[in-house]
């Protein structure tokens, strides 16, 4: 059964009540809530999702929910629990369905340690990854989402999955968030991508999540090992410029955006160091997605530039 | 469940999906996943298990591994902070299992680092730390006051490069309760081990477990508090008379929290109380209405079974626990002007 195969009603019947299965590989999320925005967020967005009304086991059992307390008559607020875990401050309770979604990458990247986790959109084509690392604002997922639209495969639009043992990217598609100007962006450059419903005001502007391709969701469990890492930079106003990076500068900046780096040691060291020398390293500045996403891929799924190897 | 494992580990061979997903929940909660992590690698039992357990504890292998050269680290360097001043300080909790090689330091996670020195050279020891990238927590006024006036410990200290959390004590106990142990005593019978660390002596490290289980506001972890005295006591008692145990629980004045704690590792964890220790709770807790109303405040903690059976909610009876813990720091008259403080002031402030 997928998220498609229900009504609305029966789906948010269900998650006010034993909640669901959701199977987003390659973890299970136990999925409760009363809020009918994560109701139509997961009915919209999750559709390609497989589904259980029951389970034995979850990786994670969450739930959004008000928090207890009388604020909720005049500034009504939303929660988000795992288990009886409450890692962050309430939120306007219009934000539930982001909540969610940041939530489930809480729980990821601070439970999932067997991973080396990197804060990067990862997509791939013909077998090969390409890795978009970025902090916020820097157009990463702009990026992924403008790859993704001309039929690259996503793997993952914020955390990379390194399984350390043999260096691979494990894939772990989700809705790809998008922020303020992107969403318009993407509109423009894709009307065929389903957009969910903008949300004003939060922590880091309007935010909204893209629906990933059914094809994405499906071929989830095929890993992929990474090709390129591009470090995109919006810059407003520039000419897109794809320049090669050495190898050291990769690897300190990828460094900095891992989660559990640390956790790793010595091993961490190896994975990271193996993951920038099997690729080509590039710095990229873009303003226009069009211009952009095509430079990337004469670029990269034509003649390759000479790269400084590490 | 968690309680049955940790009593029966050879029942990790036959749990079913819903009983792991169960344990995982319940040992994360209380931050015993480290300890079932040990316990599964003590059975063997690691190739058979669910993919999805071996997710978890996988991640807490790694955690475990982190922590153990990260704490080592800390240790060695806190150390030579302090020693160009010759100041020598005790490791307490955590990194003193570690130092100290004990049992319950195989599996066990924690996120600070305790020391405790002689409380006239804690101004020079907060320096000496400050020049090596410690620095002090909690901005605010009030807070910084409240610590440094009434606590046993100053406020928490962070190392500006590496994020590690440092607790300063100069005793076990805050300085407004009236029970608090002399400090001295337990610096004064502090061991030193072969890796030239010093911690509490095995006796007094099982009394500052029992007594951090008891004044502890926190009890989510409490389960875990409650593992560290059994293990500590097992370790401790073949060689170690019980009534050496009780004479220095009084002599620091911390017998009935030892008791207390002994009482409860008994009940919930089996652990194995020679006649002396028996006969002494028996004496002492008896005749007390005191341990009934304990058994009832803390069995949701240490039991979550009792959950199922109880009327009121277990966040009722965490909410008791720590108003409870506040009322044993501060006597009243000092507890309603914290809190009036604390209610004022906004979050954002704190």
């Amino acid at each position: 059964m997928r998220i498609a195969d229900l009504q609305q009603d029966e789906l948010q019947q269900t998650l006010c009540q034993e909640g669901i299965w959701l199977s987003v590989f390659p973890f299970l999320f136990h999925i409760k809530s009363n809020e009918l925005a994560v109701a139509t967020g997961i009915s919209q967005l999750y559709a390609d999702y497989p589904v259980a009304f029951q389970g034995d086991y979850a990786d994670f059992h969450i739930t959004i929910k008000p928090p207890a307390g009388v604020r909720r008559f005049w500034r009504p607020q939303i929660q988000f629990y795992l288990d009886r875990h409450r890692p962050f401050k309430p939120l306007p309770r219009n934000q539930s369905y982001a909540f969610l979604e940041w939530g489930m990458n809480w729980c990821v990247a601070n439970h999932m340690h067997r991973y080396l986790i990197l804060h990067t959109a990862v997509v791939e084509k013909n077998g090969k990854a390409l890795l978009l690392p970025g902090a916020s604002g820097a157009g990463k997922s702009t990026l992924c989402a403008g790859l993704v639209a001309r039929g690259w495969r996503l793997l993952s639009d914020e955390l990379a999955l390194i399984e350390p043992e043999s260096g691979r990217l494990i894939a772990f598609p989700r809705p790809i968030s998008l922020k303020n100007e992107s969403v318009g962006v993407l509109n423009a450059f894709a009307p065929e991508f389903l957009i969910g419903p903008i949300v004003n005001d939060t922590q880091k502007g309007s935010v909204a999540h893209a629906k990933p391709m059914a094809e994405s969701v499906h071929s989830a469990c095929n890993n992929a090992l990474a090709d390129w890492i591009v470090f995109p930079q919006y810059v407003d106003g520039s000419d897109a410029k794809l320049e090669p990076m050495a190898g050291g500068t990769a690897f300190m900046q990828l460094q900095e955006q891992a989660f559990n780096y640390q956790l790793h040691g010595k091993r961490g060291f190896e994975v990271l160091t193996g993951l920038v020398k099997r690729s080509d390293c590039y710095s990229f500045e873009y303003s226009s997605l069009e211009e952009g996403v095509s430079l990337l891929e004469s670029h990269l799924l034509g003649e390759p530039l000479a790269v400084a190897s590490l | 469940m968690l309680l049955k494992i940790l009593t029966d580990p050879s029942l990790l061979k036959q749990l079913s999906d819903k009983e792991w997903d169960y344990v995982i929940r319940r040992a994360r909660e209380c931050e015993l996943l480290g300890r079932v992590y040990a316990l599964v690698e003590q059975q063997g039992t690691y190739q058979r298990l669910p993919e999805f357990v071996r997710r978890q504890l996988d991640s807490t292998m790694i955690q475990l591994q982190a922590q153990k050269r990260a704490v080592l680290y800390e240790v060695k360097s806190i150390t030579q902070s302090l020693n160009r001043k010759g100041i020598e300080c005790v490791f307490l909790k955590g990194a003193a299992y570690l130092i100290a090689n004990a049992e319950n330091a195989t599996g066990r996670l924690f996120s600070d680092i305790d020391i405790l020195v002689p409380e006239k050279k804690l101004n020079e020891t907060e320096t000496l730390l400050g020049d090596d990238g410690w620095i002090t927590t909690h901005a605010n006024k009030y807070d910084q006051n409240y610590y440094r006036r009434w606590m046993h410990e100053l406020p928490p200290m962070l190392n500006v490069s590496r994020r590690t959390v440092l607790d300063v004590h100069h005793n076990i106990l805050p300085r407004s309760m009236h029970n608090h142990p002399d400090a001295k005593l337990l610096i004064a019978d502090a061991v030193g081990h072969d890796n030239g660390y010093k911690t509490l002596s095995s006796v007094d490290m099982l009394i500052h477990a029992a007594v951090h289980l008891f004044h502890e506001g926190e009890v989510r972890q409490g389960l875990r508090g409650l593992v560290d005295v059994d293990l500590l006591f097992r370790e401790l008692i073949p060689e170690q008379r019980s009534e050496n145990l009780l004479m220095r629980a009084q002599q620091l004045k911390q017998q009935r929290s030892l008791l207390y704690a002994l009482y409860f590792s008994a009940r919930y964890l089996k652990t194995p109380l020679p006649e002396v220790i028996q006969s002494q709770i028996d004496a002492e807790l008896s005749s007390f209405s005191r341990l009934m109303w304990m058994k009832v405040l803390y069995a949701s903690v240490f039991d979550d079974e009792a959950v199922k059976t109880r009327r009121l909610s277990s966040q009722f009876y965490e909410w008791i626990i720590y108003v409870r813990s506040h009322y044993l720091r501060m006597p009243p008259h000092l507890l309603i002007r914290h809190l009036i403080t604390k209610g004022l002031s906004s979050p954002d402030k704190r």
